[in-house]
């Protein structure tokens, strides 16, 4: 941890071989994120380097105290992914069915938020897997539609034929148990 | 608002799931930079940042990590805006010597030819405009051109409209050299009609027809060249008609075909073979004739002669 933001303040020097680092480290779980919100490698690998980009042309952005560096990497991909998607918003008609990737789908039960324990990253993920566990399967969708589809809770609920209340206190729900989890846990969200 | 509340509000506000009033309520905080807002945002994004975290994690080409290098790369290639006050040559200070003409100030320029000081002092804001106007093509060159040829698609696709539109140039140019073939002949024609020496010849039938008048010739001893309106022939199916001219002697002097087609017009501009028929009264009569018959004696359009009535 604390070598990513030795390298994010290696990065505010124009240390290119800094931003190469970075890149090597976490290129996977940025083009994961891009992937399961564009659903196109193309588009996904575009997202990619917006993401990392943004890191090389606005480091200060990066507020150490608050965060990590992999969460921090994960919004802006998040956020890029999504104003990428929102540029080709011809192909909306796809947010109402949210499909899954084909090669990169979780482990689906009942359309949950699910993992595959074989390939993931060790400690954190199951941090974060014991966390997502502790959610009910409609709260995993909800927050699956909502962080990786971009889909207000008027959408989800549209999506899903349910009132809107039901999906914002799903939402709601299951962030605020995910917070606790990590709270509980011992990890430190901010750390 | 109670920390508890602006905790749930701001994981909400993280993935977008805010009803606008509530947007705006954070919106508002955060402009403010209330501390305990920032913060309580911080720790949502910490918390909804990690939801990837467990996904399988999914290796991009390594094409990708070059086109980023080079998209580095060539951002450091650029060169730093100059400070126009360092970056621009010096003038010498060192200039020769030279007397200065009597009742001329010392300091003033040796010759009258010389810019004024005012002219003199705006030499750096020009040359910096130039060095401004360079660094902005160079950069526009670096940054725009090899942002083109990276998107291979978008220059494909613009090939393709390339061609499109090389297609239709080349369309255009056969309409335009249609238009111009069909131009002259309408000018040469309108030449014709407003020729003085137009005649119009009034097509009859040579017998059993009475006065009925069946179309009409024009003809520009002039210009050699006649229109013949047909409204009223009947049209055999894929008849090629003859137009002869007869003498008194039944002669056929002088003859052109036409041919009635599916575009339903009704006359045909004829152009007459250069061979000297200089006035109508060198043929007693016109008549159209079926141009494939075989016989000797040719078969009338109208089943009967077509006479070469009065001249107007």
């Amino acid at each position: 941890m604390t070598d990513d933001r030795a390298l994010l303040s290696a990065i505010r020097t124009r240390d290119q071989e800094a931003l190469d680092a970075l890149y090597e480290q976490y290129s996977g779980l940025v083009y994961t994120v891009c992937l399961r919100v564009l659903e196109c490698p193309a588009d996904a690998e575009d997202a990619l380097i917006d993401t990392f980009w943004q890191v090389w042309t606005k480091p200060e952005q990066y507020d150490s105290t608050r965060g990590a560096v992999p969460t921090y990497l994960a919004m802006i991909a998040r956020s890029r992914a999504l104003d990428l998607r929102r540029s080709r918003s011809a192909e909306s008609n796809r947010r109402d069915q949210a499909k899954p990737v084909d090669g990169i789908a979780p482990t689906e039960t009942d359309g949950e938020m699910t993992i595959d324990p074989t390939v993931l990253q060790e400690e954190e993920s199951d941090q974060v897997h014991g966390a997502l566990a502790s959610l009910t399967p409609e709260q995993r969708e909800a927050i699956r539609m909502s962080f990786y589809n971009g889909l207000s809770h008027q959408e989800i609920a549209q999506a899903l034929q349910i009132p809107v209340g039901t999906i914002k206190s799903r939402l709601r729900q299951g962030l605020i148990q995910l917070r606790e989890h990590f709270r509980t846990s011992g990890e430190e969200p901010l750390s | 608002m109670s920390s508890k509340e602006l905790g749930e509000l701001t994981l909400l506000y993280v993935v977008d799931a805010l009803d606008e009033d509530e947007r705006r309520v954070i919106d508002n905080r955060l402009s403010r930079g209330c501390p305990e807002t920032i913060g309580a945002l911080a720790e949502a994004q910490a918390v909804v940042g990690k939801l990837p975290i467990q996904e399988p994690r999914i290796t991009p080409s390594p094409r990708a990590r070059e086109r980023l290098r080079s998209r580095v790369e060539r951002s450091r290639s650029l060169p730093t805006a100059p400070d126009p006050a360092s970056d621009l040559p010096s003038v010498p200070e060192t200039r020769p010597e030279v007397p200065p003409a009597p009742g001329r100030p010392a300091d003033s320029p040796p010759h009258g030819r010389r810019p004024s000081p005012r002219l003199r002092d705006r030499y750096p804001l020009a040359i910096a405009a130039v060095v401004s106007m360079v660094l902005t093509g160079a950069l526009m060159a670096i940054l725009v051109v090899p942002a083109l040829f990276d998107q291979r698609g978008q220059l494909q696709s613009l090939q393709a409209v390339v061609d499109q539109m090389k297609d239709d140039m080349l369309a255009y140019v056969d309409d335009l050299e249609r238009l111009r073939d069909h131009d002259q002949v309408r000018q040469a024609m309108d030449q014709m009609l407003s020729s003085p020496a137009l005649r119009v010849i009034s097509l009859r039938a040579l017998e059993n027809a009475g006065e009925e008048n069946l179309g009409w010739l024009y003809w520009d001893p002039a210009s050699k060249r006649c229109r013949i309106y047909a409204e009223h022939f009947e049209r055999p199916e894929g008849g090629r008609f003859r137009l002869a001219l007869i003498t008194e002697d039944e002669r056929e002097i002088l003859g052109a075909t036409f041919t009635f087609d599916d575009s339903g017009r009704s006359f045909f501009d004829i152009t007459l073979p250069e061979n000297g028929i200089d006035s109508p009264n060198q043929f007693a009569s016109v008549r159209v004739l079926h141009d494939d018959s075989e016989e000797e004696e040719t078969e009338d359009v109208l089943g009967r002669p077509i006479l070469g009535g009065s001249f107007h």
